[in-house]
């Protein structure tokens, strides 16, 4: 019987850099110079996600990450129908950006 | 949500509830305004209530109240008093207007600029050469050691609004120009307000929150703030090797 290899924040920063996530995002330091959306570098030195709209907490991150449209309609920030597994690693790599 | 308790717990909105210059001298023309306006339409109110009831029809009485045709020492005193009053007015507003957006920018003042997005705030520290969002932080000033915030706004795409109204009345950030406002938050903590001008489909989650540091706790995030994020990965995530850094 094989498991799925665990979640690595390493893994999360590849999906990140190689999806649309850099077109918008910076994360100072990598390739991710995007200037659309909001500078990513230390989100977890803030204390809610999408401009205040919930707590930033690994569960919202995740539901944010999955379908940004659940705590904010409207968002411009698109769902990018991501494998749950994709987004489980993302998550795991945005809460390294400390 | 396991952080609703420390969610739940928002600081004040209120207008009133001041701790910052520009609030403050807002707040305290309004009351003057508001005092005035107040006496104004007490005395006014007091003495129509008595002349209709001294002066009311009575059973009987079928003559001709007396008829007066102009007189020169009312017509200076309800002309004169009025002019008085609105100097006064003009006089302390105009006042408070100069000192607000003609003050002084000291040496010691952090620079901000305030970028408004659909739906989000992007601030930047050019002193710092920092970027952030949504969460603002400002050091504390105090009369003894003044550090304010001044700020300079604009916008992205549409018009939106910065407020927090403990701190500065509404400043607008529009696109194509340049918007300024200060603040010197006298208090640390949490200072909450949002986006006040309609911005489209999520303008009512466009939050905004400004931290009021320490001194220190300031410095402190200035230099988390400016560490580029492969310092960090490379020193205690491990999982981010330094062969994976781009070139």
């Amino acid at each position: 019987m094989r498991f799925p290899p665990p979640i690595n924040p390493h893994d999360g920063r590849i999906v990140f850099e190689q999806q649309a996530c850099i077109n918008c995002h910076t994360v100072t330091g990598t390739v991710a110079n995007g200037r659309f959306g909001p500078d990513l570098t230390h989100l977890m030195s803030r204390a809610t996600l999408a401009a205040g709209a919930t707590p930033n907490t690994p569960e919202n991150l995740r539901v944010w990450i999955d379908d940004p449209n659940i705590f904010k309609p409207g968002s411009l920030m698109p769902a990018m129908h991501l494998t749950g597994r994709q987004n489980d690693q993302i998550t795991a790599y945005l809460l390294t950006l400390k | 949500m396991n952080s609703c308790a420390a969610w739940a717990a928002t600081p004040s909105t209120s207008t009133f509830s001041n701790a910052s210059t520009p609030a403050r001298e807002v707040n305290d023309l309004s009351l003057f305004v508001l005092t005035i306006s107040a006496g104004i339409f007490l005395g006014v109110s007091v003495l129509l209530v008595y002349a209709l009831f001294r002066y009311r029809a009575r059973p009987g009485d079928t003559t001709e109240p007396p008829q007066v045709f102009g007189s020169l020492q009312i017509e200076l005193a309800w002309t004169i008093i009025p002019i008085l009053i609105i100097v006064m007015l003009f006089l302390g507003t105009a006042r408070v207007l100069f000192s607000v957006q003609d003050a002084r920018k000291p040496a010691s003042a952090v620079d901000v600029t305030v970028v408004g997005h659909q739906f989000w705030w992007e601030f930047h520290y050019p002193q710092y050469n920092v970027v952030t969002a949504n969460e603002l932080h400002v050091p504390v000033s105090s009369t003894a050691s003044p550090r304010p915030t001044f700020m300079k706004l604009t916008s992205a795409d549409v018009i939106h609004s910065f407020w927090v109204p403990q701190l500065a009345g509404k400043t607008d950030l529009l696109p194509n120009r340049v918007n300024e406002m200060w603040i010197d938050p006298q208090s640390t903590g949490l200072y909450v307000g949002q986006c006040a001008q309609f911005c489209g489909m999520q303008h009512a989650k466009m939050l905004l929150r400004v931290y009021v540091d320490s001194p220190e706790e300031f410095q402190q995030w200035i230099a988390r703030q400016q560490k580029a994020q492969t310092e960090i990965s490379a020193g205690t995530q491990g999982a981010v090797s330094p062969t994976d850094q781009p070139p």
